[in-house]
């Protein structure tokens, strides 16, 4: 009669993923399985998946009603070993020990015992995993738990992975097999009520590191249409999970980053991007700390440089000797300081130019020339005209619009010349 | 080898045909444009494309060719079956000579600096006839002295003074003869990249003819180059006959000269003559073509036509410029060392652009600037400096060894002209294009070529401005852009666009922004001075101007 009645249970409809049943535990709402494979990703298709109605009836609903009117039969199978005597008129009850109502049936108590069994497992295994916090294999981790079988250990498993309290992460020893990790605390609150879809997105994130990644890129890993992954990073967005950095190298592109990190050198271009743009004020503000230095000094190394900067703190952002060597090379390349390689240590030295580049010069004093001192001062003709003066200079010939006798700048350059 | 500047761009050619049409005309003007137009040509093409008539042509041409603004060849062509080929006049537009016409002040302030007022006079006479022999040169200045107030000054005159005077400009190059109109023409300049390698022609073809023609055509030239500077005996003070008179006075120096012959025909050895045949010369030999020019003169003396030196002129210039720059770079100690060696060198050089001095020793400069300055015109450690110079990164000096003389030393002339120039460059490149201009070329100078965006990051520019000055380098010529295609079909999107700054380029466009500049302000002071009240003070800072524009074209162009 007992094997019929197994029989009949087993007859009953199945959950869709349901392959493991504890023979104890009749809560079937959180039957989670064991990974089929070792990838992370499997897990997140194959657990926390409602369980579909089927009907009307729940698919608890449909098996607990069916076990309800056997588990009579069962407890009477067993009753004759070690359950006590039912009275006649009082409800049955699945055990004396720790059930203080007396009216809980068997059924709910069972589910609190599984449940408390299941939470102390859920303990063990995160206390081992915070014990060892670059992570533990499955099989370092069977140790820490004694007394546990194989079936509570992967529901527990299952139970603190779909709550983010555990994470799994593929061994970077070992491709082929992975560890089990504990969630940094918060972490829980962080990733409540996120999806698989949004955990998806959000570790692809992760993984680009400082870098970031492009969401073309993250449609391409994630197989996820473009409006979808949208609107899982602007949820994920609210959530300040990642924060979006424009590329000073593609402007129109928009990186993604976890919201904690700082984006790289690479995308915000060092210490001379600002917050919106590239900071010229900064760069010359730095190079003329720079020169004048060099002048008052004479001789200059670039460790002195570096060190007269951080001194001064002119810079709020530490600034590396890469970086002030692009500042000493653009002055250079300005003509305003000569760089000399010293035999003495073999470093280069920069001092002011015994020659530097000539203010004026006889083609630069005349009109056609576009002289500098009218450039800057302004005193005969506005910046636009003076812009224009190189624009007509290749236009200019006699009797044409413009030409030497009618030329404006001429005129205006004759002009001052008479006051 | 240093590249000879060429003053031969469109900006020149205006330049020249507004300076000659100032000063002889409408007429000349066209001819010089068909010139300039067509190139070398003869009489007869001339008529037909200057349309001009031939009394305009022919009045117009002997003005011009008088001023050296065109010069007259002699072609030759070679014989054929039926006897000795034509021969005919070629003439061409001496497009360097006439741009001088703007230098013609410095000229004359150098000579009045250097050796006063006559020698002055005397360089202003030859630049205004042209050319003129001995007696009108003296003529001239001795009217040009009267007219300074000066008439007793000019009446009680010593004509030795003068000729001495002009002895010793034309043994320091600045006067010449004129050369003979019946010259070959030059050769034809091949660009380097054009020159092909021949073998060696076969004995009696064709190509031995025309090799061994251009052969006597350069030593032909060359009998000029010996007489350029020598002084004809009737100049030499001595009285006529004497065998020392008959050696020609010869600027100290290793080329060798050939001696004049005696004048007057008569005293020729009749054997000599006789063994000549009649239209013959022999190779190579400036006695023979003199012997004939006496010989058909008769008793009268050579005519000898002379004319002002432009070269030597320029050459000075060159030599002040690489003074003042290296004092400038370095010291003036320096400075003095390497004018002693271009005053060494002075004697070696045939033209204004040479590559490098010739290997000169601590002795030899030493002696230079002890001719030149006094004991006291010579640094205490003329080796050491020299010796330092030739350490230095530029590479200005060589080191050649030693020698009898001491440590022997080298000058690369064109590597500090090229230093000058690129100075000057600079500082137009700033001006006309802003600060972040000079920057981004010099870092493409240094670097090569590199990307649009490799440059607005290594020049700390945002990528807008870097963008705009590259353009507009681009368009002005200083700057060429190259494209690297991945594709055949070159399509925008899949083509690498490399930046590259050359320094000759960028000076070759200069010096044509520089003629055009100084077309533009010529063209303006003739509107101004042509105005019914013309404004003094803008007309001298026109002038004043165009005077300093063109002490930067010597540079950019001369040199």
């Amino acid at each position: 009669m007992q094997l019929r009645e197994l029989i009949a249970v087993e007859a009953l409809p199945q959950a869709p993923y349901a392959r493991h049943r504890s023979p104890r535990c009749n809560n079937f709402d959180h039957v989670l399985l064991q990974p089929r494979s070792p990838s992370p990703w499997s897990l997140f298709y194959t657990q926390n998946q409602p369980l579909k109605k089927t009907g009307q009836l729940g698919y608890r609903q449909h098996f607990c009603s069916a076990f309800r009117s056997t588990a009579p039969l069962i407890r009477g199978a067993a009753s004759h070993n070690s359950t006590p005597q039912q009275q006649p008129g009082q409800q049955q009850h699945c055990c004396t020990d720790h059930c203080s109502a007396p009216h809980e049936t068997w059924l709910n108590c069972a589910d609190r015992k599984c449940a408390a069994m299941s939470k102390r497992v859920e303990e063990m295994i995160l206390a081992a995993c915070r014990k060892h916090p670059e992570g533990m294999l499955d099989t370092a981790l069977e140790p820490e738990l004694p007394g546990v079988t194989v079936n509570d250990r992967a529901e527990a498993l299952n139970s603190l992975l779909s709550s983010h309290k555990l994470q799994i992460l593929v061994n970077p020893a070992d491709p082929h097999s992975h560890i089990y990790k504990a969630s940094a605390v918060g972490d829980t609150a962080r990733f409540k009520g996120l999806t698989a879809e949004d955990m998806l997105v959000y570790q692809c994130i992760q993984a680009a590191g400082n870098m970031g990644i492009w969401t073309r890129d993250m449609k391409q890993r994630t197989n996820l249409q473009q409006p979808k992954i949208n609107k899982i990073l602007k949820a994920l967005e609210e959530r300040s999970l990642v924060k979006s950095i424009k590329s000073v190298q593609n402007a129109s592109r928009k990186v993604y980053m976890l919201f904690e990190l700082d984006p790289a050198k690479e995308l915000t271009g060092g210490p001379w991007y600002g917050p919106d743009a590239f900071d010229s004020e900064f760069i010359t503000v730095l190079q003329e700390a720079t020169l004048s230095y060099i002048k008052s000094k004479g001789d200059a190394t670039l460790a002195d440089i570096v060190r007269f900067i951080t001194e001064t703190g002119i810079s709020k952002q530490a600034l590396q000797e890469d970086d002030v060597e692009r500042i000493i090379n653009t002055l250079d390349y300005d003509g305003k300081i000569d760089s000399m390689e010293d035999d003495d240590d073999g470093l280069p030295h920069y001092r002011v130019p015994l020659m530097p580049i000539p203010d004026t010069t006889a083609f630069t004093s005349i009109p056609c020339g576009v002289p500098s001192a009218h450039r800057h001062a302004l005193t005969w003709c506005s910046v636009d005209v003076l812009m224009a003066l190189v624009a007509v200079f290749n236009e200019c010939v006699e009797g044409g619009k413009i030409s030497p006798e009618s030329c404006q700048y001429y005129s205006a350059w004759l002009e001052q010349l008479d006051y | 080898m240093a590249e000879p500047p060429v003053a031969s761009s469109p900006a020149a050619a205006r330049l020249a045909f507004k300076l000659i049409e100032d000063g002889f005309g409408p007429v000349a003007r066209d001819v010089i444009a068909t010139l300039i137009e067509h190139g070398t040509q003869q009489y007869g093409e001339l008529l037909r494309a200057s349309a001009l008539s031939a009394a305009q042509l022919r009045h117009a041409l002997l003005v011009l060719v008088q001023h050296n603004c065109v010069n007259c060849y002699l072609k030759e062509e070679p014989p054929t079956m039926r006897g000795p080929g034509p021969s005919y006049f070629l003439y061409e537009a001496a497009l360097p000579n006439i741009l001088q016409i703007l230098r013609v002040p410095r000229f004359l302030t150098h000579m009045f600096d250097e050796h006063g007022n006559d020698a002055a006079w005397m360089v202003f006479s030859l630049i205004e006839h042209g050319r003129l022999r001995w007696d009108q040169l003296a003529q001239a200045v001795r009217e040009h002295v009267a007219g300074d107030g000066n008439e007793a000054e000019a009446e009680h005159a010593d004509p030795d003074k003068l000729r001495n005077l002009f002895r010793s400009l034309v043994m320091e190059r600045y006067i010449e003869r004129v050369p003979a109109c019946t010259l070959p023409p030059p050769p034809q300049q091949v660009h380097p990249n054009a020159r092909k390698k021949k073998a060696a022609p076969k004995p009696g073809s064709e190509e031995e003819t025309e090799l061994l023609r251009g052969q006597q055509e350069a030593g032909v030239r060359q009998e000029y180059q010996q007489v350029r500077f020598s002084i004809p005996v009737e100049l030499m003070g001595i009285g006529q006959g004497s065998a020392e008179a008959g050696a020609s006075v010869k600027p100290a120096g290793k080329r060798k000269r050939t001696k004049e012959p005696i004048t007057g025909g008569a005293e020729e050895p009749a054997k000599k003559r006789g063994r000549r045949k009649a239209g013959e010369a022999p190779l190579g030999c400036a006695e023979g073509r003199q012997q004939d020019e006496a010989t058909t003169a008769g008793a009268a003396t050579e005519v000898v036509l002379w004319r002002a030196n432009y070269d030597e002129f320029n050459r000075r210039f060159r030599n002040d410029t690489i003074i003042r720059l290296l004092k400038d770079k370095f010291s003036a100690t320096t400075a003095q060392a390497v004018e002693g060696m271009l005053l060494a060198n002075a004697r070696y050089e045939q033209t204004a652009q040479p590559a490098e001095t010739v290997m000169l020793s601590v002795n030899d400069v030493s002696g230079a600037l002890q001719r030149k300055h006094g004991n006291e015109g010579v640094p205490e450690n003329v080796a050491g400096v020299l010796r330092h110079l030739s350490e230095d990164g530029l590479m200005f000096l060589d080191s050649c060894g030693s020698g009898p003389g001491g440590e022997q030393f080298k000058l690369h002339m064109p590597k500090v002209l090229q230093f000058a120039r690129l100075h000057d460059l600079q500082a137009a490149i700033r001006n006309k294009f802003g600060p972040h201009a000079i920057r981004i070329w010099r870092l493409l100078l240094l670097n090569g070529q590199m990307e649009q965006k490799q440059v607005a990051e290594l020049a700390m520019v945002p990528k807008e401005e870097a963008r705009e000055a590259l353009y507009a380098m681009l368009q002005a010529g200083y700057l060429t852009l190259q494209d690297v295609p991945r594709t055949n079909d070159r399509a925008p999107s899949r083509t690498f666009y490399t930046w590259r700054a050359s320094s000759h380029v960028t000076i070759a466009r200069m010096a044509n922004d520089l003629y055009r500049a100084a077309g533009n302000l010529h063209e303006r002071l003739a509107h101004e001075v042509a105005k019914p009240k013309p404004n003094s003070k803008r007309t001298d800072a026109l002038e004043a101007s165009l005077l300093e524009l063109d002490t930067q074209l010597c540079l950019f162009s001369d040199v």
